[in-house]
């Protein structure tokens, strides 16, 4: 009997694993394609709402104004920022999301000790979350594909990344080729990649060095589905974040891809 | 926290070279960098402002005041005694409202005692030190407009919601931006004194040695900063000299022939682009510590200073260093 084929749900709970173990070294993730298996991994995580419409008041903090008259003196508020600080934020729809509230998004992550989680409901090719938050963050999951809807469960975080040695020279090469031969020029693409291979995910106990399975997971968990190698002028890439399931990457995970959408990676641009 | 040390950051020479230039000498004009994304731009020159010594500004004003500012304008930046406070780095949010930049009505004072005042904003708080745009492409014009217009003239005049307010606003600017996302206007362009390319490093080398440095700081920020705390004292003492060596340095008749001929030949438009070159010149020399202005400095800047000021395709920065280049060859060989 052939073994139950993989299910993109699976690499994302690796993901949302890896991620909740060091939410300040990933940044966070972007969950494409509404899908029961999407709001069960949602469901999984601990997350504070971000509605679109947020206004700076409340994302950055400042004056509470009902209270401050009330009072009869200034009342200050803290931002959803501040308040998520080292927890996460989510934003669904973030296709639709407001270049303003991004960038000051992107300060936030940039500052650290702020992660993301982007829900990407996209449905024309050129709609995409913003480029200047996609980028910061370590994985794309794409579920739209995903035939499950239960079983998601996250064991609470077991060790630290810091307790597994970083990369060696020789496994850093492996990395840095890999992302060469898939046309993956972004750095910040190739830290996370560093940094996923240190934290052994599926082990019960964390090792003391990453063995050769924690890096190949790490190099299809963040490397970006990239157009075929080498193309001059390559369409925008999904700059540090992943597709668990990519059609361009067969090189590192032709197990997965047997699933693959064989849609258009995610956000091409034509 | 501690900030990703200037000397750790690896290759990028030329946005290094600019971002230094910019502070031996803040009258060039700012910095645009065009490049692609996660190439440590910000990080660059983020790590410059907190390399940089701290400079003595009135106790608590918002506008970081200098003596000079005190005399100036007296009934803003107050009396207050000079402290040290580091210098400042305001990385604007994209998206910023004109009230943020600004400054706006302050609500708080309105609220507690019914006055009218006014709450600086962002170019306030960018006063002698560094304002960093990240994706200046994607900033709606009218606030594009503005802030060249303020770092050119070194004051913000607010004139709206009541207010009447002015106050010294001198800043370098540094910008960023992908060129393939949006073009910025050629005026625009033209008011930056330097222009730089970075490029993502494809060398897996350079590429391996970004990574053990970032792993390393991550792990750990103090022990780090404190490993290249050397190397950014040695950058610091260059840039301290290059200030103090500014004034006394002059460009030759030679100096100044080359740099109208090499303007000429690119097709640089306006003199901005010959008062630029020699600026950056001059103060490359005396960032090297050089006795006088030589050929060899323009030549080194000339790709930086002029390329965002030719004629055509002015986005087509390949083709722009590269006339420049050709340029250079033919007139000196």
């Amino acid at each position: 009997m052939t073994p139950a084929p993989a299910d993109p749900l699976d690499d994302a709970v690796l993901a949302a694993r890896l991620f909740v173990l060091a939410p300040s070294t990933f940044k966070g993730m972007v969950l494409r394609g509404s899908s029961p298996a999407r709001e069960a991994l949602v469901a999984a995580l601990p997350l504070r709402r971000l509605p679109g419409d947020v206004d700076d008041e409340r994302l950055l903090g400042g004056i509470d104004l009902a209270a401050s008259l009330s009072a009869g003196r200034p009342v200050r508020q803290t931002g959803l920022i501040e308040e998520a600080r080292g927890g996460a934020l989510i934003a669904g729809m973030a296709e639709r999301m407001d270049a303003g509230v991004a960038g000051r998004l992107a300060q936030a992550l940039d500052e650290g000790g702020t992660a993301l989680l982007l829900l990407d409901d996209a449905a024309e090719p050129e709609e995409a979350p913003p480029a200047s938050l996609t980028e910061r963050l370590a994985f794309l999951c794409d579920l739209s594909a995903s035939r499950r809807w239960q079983g998601v469960e996250l064991a609470p975080a077991a060790g630290r990344l810091a307790d597994v040695a970083p990369l060696a020279e020789n496994d850093l090469r492996a990395l840095a080729a890999t992302a060469e031969a898939l046309g993956v020029e972004n750095l910040r693409a190739l830290i996370f990649a560093g940094e996923a291979a240190r934290k052994p995910p599926r082990m019960p106990r964390p090792r003391q060095k990453p063995s050769r399975r924690d890096k190949s997971t790490a190099s299809w968990s963040t490397y970006p589905p990239a157009p075929a190698p080498r193309v001059p002028r390559s369409p925008p890439l999904w700059v540090g974040a992943s597709s668990p399931c990519p059609a361009p990457m067969r090189e590192c995970s032709s197990r997965r891809s047997t699933r693959c959408n064989p849609q258009r990676g995610p956000h091409e641009r034509a | 926290m501690a900030r990703f040390p200037f000397s750790a950051i690896v290759g990028q020479d030329e946005m290094k070279q600019a971002l230094l230039i910019a502070a031996v000498d803040p009258s060039i004009g700012g910095v645009m960098v065009f490049g692609d994304r996660g190439t440590g731009k910000s990080t660059a020159a983020r790590a410059l402002a907190s390399l940089l010594p701290p400079i003595m500004a009135a106790e608590g004003c918002p506008y970081g005041a200098s003596r000079e500012d005190q005399a100036r304008y007296p009934g803003v930046c107050g009396t207050g005694k000079m402290v040290k406070r580091p210098v400042p780095f305001v990385d604007m949010p994209l998206g910023a409202t004109e009230d943020r930049v600004i400054g706006s009505l302050d609500l708080e004072r309105a609220l507690r005692s019914g006055e009218k005042a006014f709450e600086p904003g962002l170019l306030a708080k960018a006063h002698r030190g560094f304002l960093y745009i990240d994706e200046i492409n994607l900033l709606e014009d009218h606030l594009v407009d503005l802030l060249l217009d303020v770092a050119a003239s070194g004051e913000n005049v607010v004139e709206r919601e009541g207010l009447s307010v002015r106050h010294p606003a001198r800043f370098v600017l540094i910008g960023s931006g992908n060129p393939e996302e949006g073009e910025l206007r050629p005026q625009l362009l033209d008011r930056f004194g330097l222009s730089v390319e970075v490029r993502t490093p494809k060398d897996i080398d350079t590429r391996i040695a970004i990574m053990k440095l970032v792993a390393e700081n991550e792990a750990d920020p103090e022990g780090f900063a404190g490993r290249w705390a050397g190397e950014d004292e040695a950058i610091l003492k260059r840039v301290a000299k290059g200030k103090a060596k500014l004034p006394k340095l002059t460009p030759g008749e030679d100096v100044l022939r080359d740099a109208a001929e090499l303007c000429l030949a690119v097709g640089a438009d306006g003199l901005r682009g010959e008062l630029t070159l020699m600026r950056a010149a001059r103060a490359l020399a005396a960032l090297e510590g050089a006795k006088k202005v030589t050929r060899k400095h323009l030549i080194e800047i000339a790709p930086s200073a002029l390329r965002h000021r030719l004629r055509r395709d002015v986005l087509d920065e390949t083709g722009s260093t590269t006339r420049i280049t050709r340029a250079i060859a033919e007139l000196f060989g």
